[in-house]
């Protein structure tokens, strides 16, 4: 029975922690390629799950709303970036803290503004029935969520690391002063960052809503964890965000579970702290050393 | 001969101080040439305000075209390639990444692979190593990555910022024979910026002398290695 229910919780929390890993994956992704900590990043997931909410209500079968939220996610990323974000880009941190700041509370008004405050349903593409292997009960959503999840970070890693493009954008974050010699335009590279990571936002949006609920509020929690996670990962490290992610997701469930389900957002906070104490850089982190 | 690269009256200023006072010199299409001067005498600055790397005033012409309100992306897609000061390595990739790189704007893919085994031919040290991280090879050996990230791009003008720069005299001769053997086998025109005058007196058929910022000699490069002046302060005998 203890074994069933650990299990059980295990999967449950990777589930979440897929959620978490995408959201931490958005966060490395723009923080390596501009240095800016996204703080508006969950927002703009809430706001894509709400034109994927939109999209359904018009009758558009699941999957398509799905990909159309991709790319609408992808265009207003890249917009974000190119209207608002690159005008401050360089400027000292407490500014690009504020643009961002500042951008969570325009799209959540924004938000509210457009589809009130009253908390909606957003449904599952996955069955309701649970999914029984051996004594073991699996939550059918659950282990959709671990599928696209994985689905969609291979995709990532496979376009980083084997595609001209993906190549060109990790240079453009690294050295794009040399990337310029090479002929590739930072400027779009640095945009291409930000929408891509506004559209792994989505995904993180639309498989959460449904556990959760839609609501212009509902990421809040939500990228907290996702912080933990990069955190623990290391907020240089894509890979460490992936698995800080999960880690987060199954240690998050399973102080619920065992401890209780207060202190489910405690864990996240004492994530972070522990980690800025013992080990700041991260598990997979590397410090960052500047002369001056 | 035609030059493949004219600059006049080229300007640039960091801030309240001025680096290049107005400058001229030119490339001839298939030459090489080079820019002789002390630390600080504006060398880096001129090929820098070439690429567009910094913000300049005057005229730079390639192949007849002006550059000099140009993006470095856009003056690299024309066929310039600079090797820069500190060789501008992407040191977290492998070698061969560095390489494929420097032939991003290129969309011959077949070509780009011919290219990639020729220039391991060229620095066969490079093609030991194509799957190690940039950052871990030598100096020596960053400087051939350098040198063969550009010609990737199978560039019309190579600018060179000094190649020599905390080398071994042995590496510093492979890298020359081989910027030589570029000129000359495949037309590939250079700009050279350094600051060891024998070794680029030797290489270049036009030189300049530059001081704070100022062209104050001229000519063909043996008329220069002849003169007394430069015999006695860069030459040193």
């Amino acid at each position: 029975m203890a074994i069933d229910t650990l299990l059980q919780q295990i999967v449950s929390g990777l589930a979440t922690g897929g959620i978490y890993a995408s959201l931490a994956l958005a966060l490395v992704m723009i923080y390596q390629a501009t240095e800016i900590v996204n703080f508006a990043q969950g927002e703009m997931a809430m706001f894509s799950t709400y034109l994927a909410w939109s999209l359904l209500n018009h009758g558009v079968p699941y999957w398509a709303a799905f990909l159309g939220t991709l790319v609408l996610a992808f265009v207003g990323g890249l917009l974000i970036e190119r209207i608002i974000v690159r005008p401050v880009e360089g400027k000292p941190v407490l500014t690009l803290v504020i643009v961002c700041i500042g951008l969570l509370v325009i799209v959540n008004s924004v938000a509210g503004w457009i589809y009130s405050y009253v908390i909606q349903p957003f449904p599952s593409p996955f069955p309701k029935a649970p999914i029984r292997i051996g004594r073991v009960v699996f939550g059918a959503h659950d282990l959709g969520v671990i599928g696209v999840t994985l689905v969609l970070l291979c995709g990532l890693y496979a376009f980083f690391r084997y595609t001209p493009l993906g190549l060109a954008m990790r240079a453009a974050a690294q050295n794009p002063g040399s990337s310029r010699l090479c002929g590739i335009r930072v400027g779009w590279m640095l945009a291409l960052g930000w929408g891509l990571a506004a559209l792994v936002g989505a995904v993180a949006g639309m498989l959460i809503a449904p556990v959760i609920f839609l609501e212009p509020n509902m990421m809040g929690g939500i990228l907290i964890y996702a912080f933990a996670a990069a955190t623990l990962g290391g907020i240089t490290s894509p890979f460490g965000a992936v698995v800080g992610g999960f880690l987060v997701g199954v240690i998050e469930n399973l102080a619920g579970t065992f401890i209780g389900t207060e202190l489910k957002l405690t864990v996240a906070l004492l994530i972070i702290v522990v980690v800025l104490l013992v080990r700041p850089s991260g598990l997979f982190g590397h410090a960052v050393v500047r002369r001056v | 001969m035609a030059a493949i690269l004219e600059v006049e009256a080229l300007h640039v200023a960091y801030g309240a101080s001025r680096v290049l006072h107005g400058i001229g010199f030119a490339v001839e299409s298939g030459g090489i040439t080079t820019i002789l001067g002390a630390n600080g005498a504006g060398k880096t600055t001129t090929l820098r305000a070439v690429s567009g790397m910094v913000a300049r005033e005057g005229i730079v012409r390639f192949d007849g075209r002006r550059i000099d309100g140009r993006a470095s992306e856009d003056i690299a897609r024309l066929g310039v390639a600079h090797v820069p000061e500190g060789r501008g390595t992407f040191v977290d990739f492998s070698v061969e990444e560095n390489l494929w790189l420097g032939a991003y704007v290129r969309r011959d893919r077949v070509a780009v692979r011919q290219d990639l085994e020729r220039v391991y031919g060229h620095f066969p040290v490079l093609g030991q190593r194509r799957r190690q991280a940039a950052g871990t090879l030598s100096g020596g050996e960053q400087q051939m990555l350098a040198l063969a990230r550009a010609l990737m791009l199978r560039p019309r003008l190579l600018l060179l910022d000094e190649p020599s720069l905390g080398l071994a005299p042995l590496v510093v001769q492979e890298i020359f024979r081989i910027v030589r053997t570029i000129n000359q086998r495949d037309g590939v025109s250079v700009l050279l910026v350094e600051q060891n005058a024998a070794l680029a007196l030797g290489l270049a058929d036009h030189a300049y002398l530059l001081e704070t910022g100022r062209v104050v000699l001229a000519g063909p490069a043996d008329e220069i290695r002849r003169n007394d002046a430069v015999r006695r302060a860069y030459l040193g005998y």
